[in-house]
């Protein structure tokens, strides 16, 4: 009996020292994913414009498992046939995401992006990834090859002409206004000359058949109406050499306005110094700001609207912004050239010697 | 007997009312519900329990809730319920949501409490008379005011909230919810009721409501009145927005002096937030909008404070809005770039994206205000650059009354200001268009609470026809879903109260 | 009566009468002219017939006279409060002398020779009343009061018998000797005869709670600082666990685990008859500071409703009964004298990275800035602020009686130095205690007072954050404004960086906290026994229990985190009042016809608290006033009135059946819900006396116990929170209105029809004593339900002037098994053994939590961690535990390591966010335990005493704060990491990652001990004994922090607990 009691004291005791201290349920741990399996609804695509509204491909896909509920997210990686996603072109679809369905728009705007041309059709690779953490590796799925083919999303941009008495009232020759989505506004710059009147009209074609000129009120206009002009800044100085403003017309609502938007030389090779600066002319067809002037040996630099918060200045054909001033190392008569690339944000010059 | 004891010095609602001396603390109270965080400065005997105190002010998480999800901020900490807040992936168990929500009904609670022991019957009974009586119904005007403010907060964020008002006594009950038109109507018709008892515009002491806070409220009721009811209540926006204009406030000289230790000298502003580093301390309001938004190699000192907190920035979108000409000549471009990235690479690093530095704890002599840690300057809840703003808005949204050369003029007075008096930066008719309005909004008004509210009126806040960064948890920004402008009503009221039915989508 | 019957044939000298006299007409006889009461066990049979020496004058010496008179007749008597007890003196052996052998009762006996000698305890005092029985014999004598005996013997010799109640019987063999002179030593296995339940005693026997009694020979040994730490480990289902290593830190007691939620859990706490506040009074750390352990005579602990029913409304977790040592009437004067010296020494660190380690993270993964501001020193920063303390304890007492006046006094020194430098604790405690009888012993009197002056200085404890996180490459010192210690400054300013770490050192050395508290209680209780009613008794019993303290929290301006506002200079003073009037009748008698004895108590308690605190302003160090006292000091006040009842109903001894209810009014409620009724019924069965059992070889005790109680809980902390009071602001927070600074007036929330929490309590036990008691032990099984629980939670919006409310709402149901199983192993006469262990099975379970029968909710937020703003990680939530940890799912690696951020997205909406949170675990232990054991060799004894959590868990705090590379986002200050970073590779703090939750079971060496007793020295004039012990010798157990036992189960830079090593010494004059 008393050994009995020891011992079963003992077990007793023995028992609660040793139970075991680990935390007594499953760790999730991750698996090495299993990946999505990506399907189609077609393999052959061709896109067109009527047929934009509805869906043209779907893509579904089976979750990818890593052995535990995770929130993966889901891209769609796409890629020429060839290329074999060495550099593919990556687009989020969202977390826990299984099928995404494209419609004919959406799917030709991707293309677009994609810079494939239209028209034609291209094989292009589909596949899927899913990503759980930035510290795990993704995992993808098979990839899929489509046959697509995008329409031509390609707008004609559309043109008013500005025949005026700066150019002889020439329709013929008149410098256009540009409507690049082609949706009735229209804007460019015009530039006028000293020695004539500022009066102007805008038509639609080159010649006066369809034309505008004043509204009833000032800033609108109205079919036929009588001339129209950009007055002076200033009444009583005389006109600039040279003055160029951005016009902007509204067809939807026959309303027109202007603003200033003018290139000038300015420089000690210039006859203006560093005060003032010589205005440049804007030729609408090169889309090109141009200038004819007496240099002297100095420096020049282009500026924007007769104040320096844009000005221009570089070597070598380039320019930059703010950059330093440019060498004019003899004297004589240039031909003094500007273009500006708005997209790319730069800009170019030439000094030739005439 | 013994087991009636009663408190030593604390007073009861039976007591503290007999003394006419006790109504205007109590109704201070209500002012400091919106700068302070509970009865002890800067934190400690909370007014609301359950969360971070400091973290919690009514002012500091309004601002969160109104600037974080949109393209003004982002903020680089990891407490509760921020980082969703970036993101725009609340939940409704979210703690900024959920705090803000009981701050809002504390304040409609005490208000009703207050509005309650102010009936005329009331005051009668406790011999309140002559120039007290005037007063206390002054009082009481006020106090509805704040309950009023309080349901549109609740209104603009939430949508339909349980409503009470001081017919429902202190207790334990389930309120009704009432939905967004009718709390519009209420808010509404509150306002109406107590345009004439209030003092006159700028006839009130210092951080007391005048009729012009209520005309302010009035016309951000009006105009987004489209948003709320689905009704256009442009007219009203310009009738009220004229009445606080023609009111003889006037635009601060200096912009930046409006959000300086001073600013309480400004008669720009209609409807101010008082704080002060000594006598009003909490972690919130100006002191949260001070220190969070130095950090990097930003200097703590020429901010007049001891040392920044590292939070917020803006995204790229808010300093797109300046003209690189604006960058320099506008007084509103209140960017520090140096040793900051523009883009946004990781919210949690603050060095990405520019801090705005326009609140500061410094008079116009670069001094520091009386306390290190906690900030001098009050916070312009109303000013009539806003109202400016709001006028030529509803005007352009065409309502009637108002007039394009005045909405003009008011905000070329802006742009003026803001181009320290020369005339460079003003704009031509043509370019007074309702977008260039939102731009301007943000411009003149960025980081003062106002830009989720104007962001869901022009229909930019959620879908994709605006991304900015982190929308939607991707840096370059991705489409929301539209029940994402409301925030939900919290997970633990539709627990406490069955009567509640969930904000849809959450 | 088995055995042999009397021996009528007992020599005795001639001149005195001898009688014959059965024991109860002794008795009768003796409580007639003495006013004496008695209690005896049934199974003495009432005829049994007793030889008396008539004393010619009448008996003077009650004592003295039972004492001779009981000990010739085989019996013995011990004295509890003023009780005789009189039982059995332990059964001679059988005699083994044949028939004829036995002496007859005209035979005279042959006188050889007389023994004589002297019989002593431990301590060596004189022990009277011990039997002494020549082995085979029915020949006895008892020792005298000086412990002296003497006995005739046969010239062949024998073998002596002593034995005394609650001793171990003896046996020594005569051999010749006439002078034979023994140490009797205690009984591990006897049992207390007597229960201090409340307001009375009770007799073991007649116990139907479950209540456990320990008494000073089971006290813990070592540095006992604090009252609670004596019976840490000790008693299945009480849980003590020591808040941290400062000196004199309290504990957090727990008696089954806790019936509330928001209210307290802390059990009350009687002392002498007076319910002590239980509150930290301001500028001490702990409520039972104030008592000095050595004071104490015995602990007895309430556990069920049906025996804490009787306090009612306070009764809810438990009661702890202290009651402190008396002197003894007719007791020579006694001088006791103990002094004990202690080393404390930390266990172990905080395993941050070494200097090197520090250096090559921070080159490796941080920017240039970054690694410029490494310094080059190798600083160990824990090693800067600990320290190795030492203790010294030191005590001594006076007892005996002034006459007819015993009496005891004592004075008690402490001086205690924490481990933390600059924390320490001093404390010097008087007692006196008076114990008169009056009108022939039917007035008792008990005079009570203890004083206690204590003071503390508290060490800023944020310096062991700091310590963990400070850079080690930077020096302890160096040339600066901030009191030459090394600091963090902006470069460009050089003032202090507001959120970096501040030198742990400078921390604690430029900061004085200190308190000084006083602390008296004291109380006089008046027991008076009707002179034509001796059975019924009146009590009047009037107490107080008052302290004062104050102090003050100091910082000097060049600390750097007070530098920006001029220093910190803090006071602050407390007064609390605390009056107590008790008053109660009981009637007590045996009804013989019926078999019947009965015991009826009624009474009437009154009991006020007052607390105040004067209002100090904040001052900087030149005297400027940072910020202005509060406008009014505080002050608050609540009262409690009671009226109670108990009835003990015994029938033939074995079937107990016990009622009580007690009324309590509080003026913490409003008209209408003050008052409350606890009512309680017992019932107890004793098996063992039972005709079926009664002469059972093997079962030596065996009861049954059933109990239900309903007990209330209203400790909430606030006096008034039924009433819509206003309160004000202070000067920091006020709002301006035009010129002026309005104090804010606040309404605030409440429910005006709080009330009461009520927990009905079921309780079922069995008591069990095997072979003679050398196996013995208990079983109970419990079962708790509070409702109306007094918690805090959110109310509708728009309905209260708070969003978390004060209100009766929710249940919370708790469940639990104890046993309790000690074993003597070894029983020789130099040689014991015992062991002894107890577990608890506690499971807590919320059943309720809103006004809402619905329930889904994500529940209460609770359990502040360290790192973030406002972030919890514990939640209140139905159907789980209070407390429970909510937390995300951590999903590792194949390698078994934690992925960063990586987290099962659990209700599978493709979003992590708060909603992916589940309740993992709790920081209550499953299972709970106790192990101790006690070894006597000769004049040796070893001790050891064991303690086991399991299944508890812990949030693991300095982990989740520290354990990440995020020193990469701070450009102009570095801080130190965990070495867990190496584990986890984390970089971004992952605090609610349940990677952080450890199970933190352990087993804990609380005590070894080892004694000498060197017995009689100095000619006989003084005992001396000699004790080493280790306190905290180590921990087993997985858990990777410093110390698995958390209460809260949040490890946040805990004060370590040291392990300590002390010598003492105690002599007795």
């Amino acid at each position: 009996m008393k050994n009995w009691l020891n011992k079963s004291l003992l077990f007793v005791v023995a028992s609660l020292t040793l139970m075991s201290c680990e935390k007594d349920e499953e760790k999730l741990i991750l698996r090495e994913g299993t990946p999505p399996m990506l399907s189609t609804s077609s393999t052959n695509v061709v896109l067109t414009e009527e047929t934009a509204e509805g869906t043209a491909l779907t893509l579904s896909w089976s979750e990818a498992d890593f052995g535990f509920d995770a929130a993966t997210e889901y891209s769609l990686q796409v890629d020429t046939a060839d290329n074999n996603f060495a550099t593919p072109y990556t687009v989020s679809l969202g977390n826990k995401v299984i099928n995404r369905a494209y419609t004919g728009q959406e799917l030709n705007t991707l293309m677009t992006r994609l810079k494939y041309a239209p028209e034609e059709a291209h094989p292009v690779k589909f596949r899927i990834r899913a990503i759980v953490s930035e510290f795990v590796d993704p995992v993808y799925s098979n990839p899929v090859t489509v046959n697509i083919t995008p329409y031509n999303t390609y707008i004609e941009p559309t043109f008013i002409y500005v025949p005026g008495d700066y150019q002889g009232w020439n329709p013929g020759t008149a410098p256009s206004l540009i409507s690049v989505e082609a949706n009735n506004i229209y804007s460019g710059v015009i530039s006028f000359i000293d020695t004539k009147s500022r009066m102007f009209k805008f038509t639609e074609g080159r010649d006066w058949s369809v034309n505008w000129g004043n509204g009833a009120t000032a800033g609108t206009l109205a079919p036929g109406g009588s001339d129209l002009s950009i007055p002076l800044d200033d009444p009583s100085k005389p006109a600039p050499a040279v003055e160029s403003y951005m016009i902007t017309v509204n067809l939807n609502t026959l309303t027109w306005s202007h603003a200033k938007h003018s290139w000038g030389v300015i420089g000690s090779a210039t006859a203006g110094g560093w005060d003032s600066d010589q205005n440049m002319r804007y030729i609408n067809e090169e889309d090109i700001w141009k200038a004819t002037l007496d240099l002297k040996v100095g420096e020049i630099k282009f500026r924007f609207n007769d104040g320096w918060d844009i000005n221009y200045g570089g070597s070598g054909g380039n320019l930059t912004l703010g950059g330093s001033n440019i060498a004019v190392p003899t004297a004589g008569k240039y031909e003094i050239t500007l273009k500006i690339n708005e997209e790319e944000g730069t800009a170019t010059y030439t000094l030739v010697k005439l | 007997n013994d087991l009636d004891r009663e408190p030593f010095y604390e007073a009861t609602s039976a007591s503290v009312y007999r003394d006419f001396a006790n109504y205007k603390p109590i109704l201070a109270k209500l002012y400091a519900g919106f700068a302070l965080t509970g009865q002890q400065g800067p934190a400690g005997r909370p007014d609301v329990g359950g969360i971070d105190e400091g973290a919690s002010n009514y002012v500091r998480t309004y601002w969160m809730l109104q600037q974080v999800p949109t393209d003004e901020a982002v903020i680089a900490w990891n407490d509760p319920g921020l980082p969703a807040l970036n993101t725009l992936t609340w939940s409704s168990n979210n703690d900024v949501t959920t705090a803000m929500y009981y701050r809002i009904f504390y304040q409609i609670t005490l208000a009703n409490e207050f509005i309650r022991e102010m009936e005329d019957a009331k005051l009668d009974e406790r011999g309140i008379t002559g120039a007290n009586l005037e007063e206390a119904k002054k009082f009481r005007a006020e106090a509805r005011f704040l309950r009023a403010l309080s349901y549109w907060h609740a209104l603009d964020l939430y949508g339909s909230v349980p409503f009470v008002t001081e017919a429902d006594l202190i207790g334990k009950f389930f309120p009704e919810q009432a939905s967004r038109a009718e709390l519009f109507a209420y808010v509404e018709s509150e306002l109406l009721a107590i345009e004439n008892e209030l003092a006159g515009a700028r006839q009130n002491e210092y951080g007391r409501a005048d009729q012009a806070a209520a005309w302010t409220l009035l016309t951000k009721l009006y105009l987004n009145a489209q948003v709320y009811t689905n009704q256009e209540k442009y007219t009203e926006a310009i009738t009220y927005a004229s009445k606080v204009i023609n009111a003889g406030y006037t635009l601060e000289a200096d912009y930046d002096h409006l959000f300086m230790t001073t600013n309480h000298t400004s008669n720009e502003i209609i409807f101010p937030i008082a704080f002060d580093g000594l006598r009003t301390q909490s972690y919130g309001g100006t002191t949260f909008l001070t220190h969070a938004a130095v950090g990097g190699n930003m200097s703590a000192t020429a901010f007049g404070i001891d040392s920044g907190w590292g939070g917020i920035r803006s995204t790229p979108s808010v300093y797109n809005l300046f003209s690189s000409t604006a960058l320099t000549s506008d007084d509103r471009a209140n960017f520090h770039t140096s040793g900051q990235e523009k883009e946004i690479n990781t919210i949690a690093t603050f060095t990405d994206g520019y801090p705005i530095t326009k609140w500061r704890n410094t008079n116009p002599a670069g001094q520091a205000g009386s306390n290190p840690t906690f900030v001098d300057t009050d916070f312009p809840m109303f000013r009539l650059a806003d109202v400016y703003l709001m006028y030529a808005e509803a005007v352009l949204r065409n309502g009637s009354g108002g007039d394009r050369s005045l909405a003009l003029q008011y905000v070329n007075a802006l742009r003026t200001r803001a181009y320290n008096g020369s005339t460079a930066g003003n704009i031509a008719a043509n370019q007074l268009t309702l977008d260039f309005i939102l731009d301007e909004r943000s411009r003149e008004l960025n980081w003062e609470a106002h830009r989720r509210t104007d962001l869901i009126r022009f229909n930019r806040f959620t879908g994709d026809s605006y991304l900015w960064a982190w929308k939607g948890g991707m840096m370059e920004g991705t489409s929301v879903a539209d029940f994402r402008r409301l925030y939900p009503i919290p997970a633990n009221d539709l627990v406490a109260n069955p009567n509640l039915t969930p904000t849809p989508g959450y | 009566y088995p055995g042999p019957g009397p021996n009528l044939a007992v020599n005795h000298t001639s001149g005195q009468a001898l009688t014959a006299k059965s024991l109860k007409d002794l008795l009768n006889d003796l409580k007639n002219t003495h006013g004496i009461q008695f209690s005896y066990q049934a199974s003495l049979a009432d005829d049994l017939q007793l030889i008396v020496q008539e004393p010619k004058s009448g008996v003077q010496n009650v004592d003295e006279f039972l004492g001779t008179t009981l000990a010739s007749n085989n019996l013995a008597y011990k004295k509890v409060r003023g009780v005789y007890i009189i039982s059995k003196a332990a059964q001679p052996a059988p005699a083994t002398t044949t028939a004829a052998a036995i002496p007859s009762p005209s035979a005279k006996v042959r006188q050889d020779q007389a023994v004589s000698g002297r019989v002593t305890d431990e301590n060596g005092s004189a022990l009277p009343g011990v039997t002494v029985v020549l082995k085979g014999t029915t020949r006895g004598t008892a020792t005298n009061a000086n412990g002296e005996f003497t006995l005739p013997a046969p010239a062949e010799g024998g073998t002596l018998v002593f034995s005394y109640i609650g001793y171990a019987t003896q046996e020594v063999v005569i051999g010749g000797q006439t002078n034979i002179s023994i140490t009797m030593r205690t009984d591990a296995r006897a049992l207390q005869e007597v229960v201090v339940v409340g307001y009375g005693t009770q007799e073991r026997k007649d116990v139907t709670g479950a209540v456990t009694t320990i008494s000073e020979e089971d006290f813990q040994d070592g540095q006992v600082t604090t009252a609670e730490q004596l019976i840490t480990g000790k008693v299945a289902g009480v849980q003590i666990t020591s808040n941290g290593g400062a000196p004199g830190a309290g504990s957090r007691i727990r008696i089954r685990g806790g019936a509330s939620l928001n209210a307290s859990n802390d059990p009350l706490i009687v002392i002498d008859g007076v319910p002590i506040d239980n509150q930290t009074i301001a500028g001490s750390a702990n409520p039972l500071n104030f008592i000095n352990p050595d004071d104490i005579a015995s602990m007895n602990i309430l556990k069920d409703a049906s025996a804490t029913a009787i306090y009612g409304s306070r009764a809810s977790n438990g009661v702890i009964i202290i009651t402190t040592k008396r002197g003894q009437t007719g007791q020579k004067t006694r001088v006791n004298f103990s002094t004990l010296h202690s080393l404390s020494t930390n266990t172990k660190q905080v395993d941050v990275m070494d200097a090197d380690e520090f250096r090559r993270t921070v080159i490796a993964r941080g920017n240039q800035e970054q690694i410029n501001l490494l310094g080059t020193e190798n600083t160990n920063w824990q090693d800067q602020i600990y320290r190795n303390a030492y203790t010294t304890d030191n005590n001594v007492s006076v007892s005996g009686a002034v006459k007819e006046l015993p009496y005891r006094v004592s004075l008690g020194y402490l001086n205690q130095d924490g481990v933390l430098k600059t924390s320490s604790f001093e404390r010097v405690t008087g007692s006196i205690k008076l114990t008169p009888t009056f009108l022939d012993n039917h007035l008792s009197v008990d005079v009570n007072w203890k004083g206690a002056l204590t003071n503390s200085r508290f060490a800023e404890e944020g310096a062991i954050g700091a310590a963990v996180g400070f850079d080690p490459t930077q020096p302890v010192y160096s040339e600066n404004n901030f009191g030459g210690y090394f600091e963090w400054l902006d470069p460009t300013d050089r003032r202090p960086i507001t959120i970096a770490t501040r030198n742990p050192l400078s921390m604690l050395e430029q900061r004085r906290n200190e308190g000084e508290a006083r602390r008296s209680i004291g109380n006089i209780q008046l027991d008076y026994k009707f002179h034509f009613l001796p059975e019924l008794r009146a009590n009047l019993n009037v107490g107080y229990d008052k302290s004062d303290s104050e102090g003050n929290n100091n910082a000097p301006v060049t600390l750097a985190s007070e530098s920006f506002e001029g220093g910190s200079f803090q006071r602050f003073e407390e007064k609390r009042t605390n009056k107590l009037l008790d008053y109660y009748m009981n009637y007590t008698n045996d009804f013989e016809g019926l078999r019947s004895r009965i015991d009826v108590t009624g009474g009437y308690s009154y009991q006020d608290w007052v607390t105040e605190r004067p209002a100090f302003p904040l001052l900087r160090e030149n005297g400027d006033v940072r910020r202005a006292a509060a406008p009014f000091p505080f002050k608050t006040q609540n009262t409690l009135v009671s009226f109670f009842g108990r009835v003990n109903y015994a029938l033939m001894d074995r079937y107990i059946l016990t009622a009580t209810v007690r009324r309590d009014g509080s003026s913490r409620f409003r008209d209408g819900q003050k008052w409350g009724t606890f009512p309680s019924l017992a019932f107890a069965w004793r098996i063992n006396e039972e005709a079926f059992l009664r002469d059972n070889p093997v079962v030596s005790d065996l009861k049954l116990r059933v109990g239900y109680g309903v007990t209330g809980q209203q400790d909430v902390g606030n006096d008034f929170p039924y009433l819509a009071r206003y309160t004000s602001s202070d000067s920091a927070a006020m709002y301006q209105i035009g010129n002026q600074y309005y104090l804010l007036l606040r309404p605030e929330g409440y429910d005006a029809n709080l009330k009461w929490e009520e927990t009905k309590t079921w309780n079922a036990g069995i008591d069990f004593g095997f072979l003679n008691n050398r196996l013995y032990g208990s079983l109970d099984a419990f079962q708790r339900n509070t409702k109306d629980l007094l918690s805090v939670v959110p109310v509708p919006a728009g309905t209260n002037l708070t969003n978390l409310l004060l209100t009766n709402v929710g249940s919370i149901e708790s469940k639990g098994l104890e046993a309790v199983l000690n074993y003597v192993v070894v029983d020789r006469e130099n040689f014991t053994w015992s062991v002894g262990i107890n577990g608890s099975v506690i499971r807590n379970k919320i059943t309720k939590l809103n006004t809402v029968d619905e329930d889904n909710s994500v529940g209460v937020p609770t359990g502040g961690i360290a790192g973030a703003t406002g972030r919890n990680i514990q939640v209140h939530t139905v159907g789980y535990a209070p407390n429970t940890f909510y937390v995300y799912k951590q999903v590792y690696g194949q390698d078994g390591r934690p992925i960063e951020g990586l987290y099962a997205d659990l209700n599978q909406d493709g979003i992590i966010n708060e909603q992916d949170k589940y309740r993992y675990k709790n920081p209550n232990a499953r299972l709970f335990s106790g192990f101790n054991t006690q070894l006597n060799y000769n004049n040796w004894s070893l001790g050891l005493l064991m303690r086991g959590n399991f299944n508890n868990y812990v949030y693991n705090n300095v982990h989740s704060n520290t354990g990440a590379y995020e020193v990469t986002s701070v450009s102009n200050w570095l801080s130190n990491m965990s070495r867990n970073v190496n584990e986890t590779g984390f970089n971004i703090r992952q605090y609610e990652s349940d990677y952080y939750i450890e199970n933190a079971s352990f087993v804990r060496m609380e005590n070894i001990s080892l004694g000498y007793n060197f017995g009689r020295i100095m000619n006989d004039r003084a005992a001396l004994r000699l004790n080493a012990n280790i306190q905290n010798a180590f921990v087993i157990t997985d858990y990777k922090g410093l110390d698995p036992e958390i209460a809260s189960g949040i490890d946040n830079n805990f004060y370590p607990r040291p392990r300590v090593f002390s010598l003492g010494l105690n002599l007795e004059l």
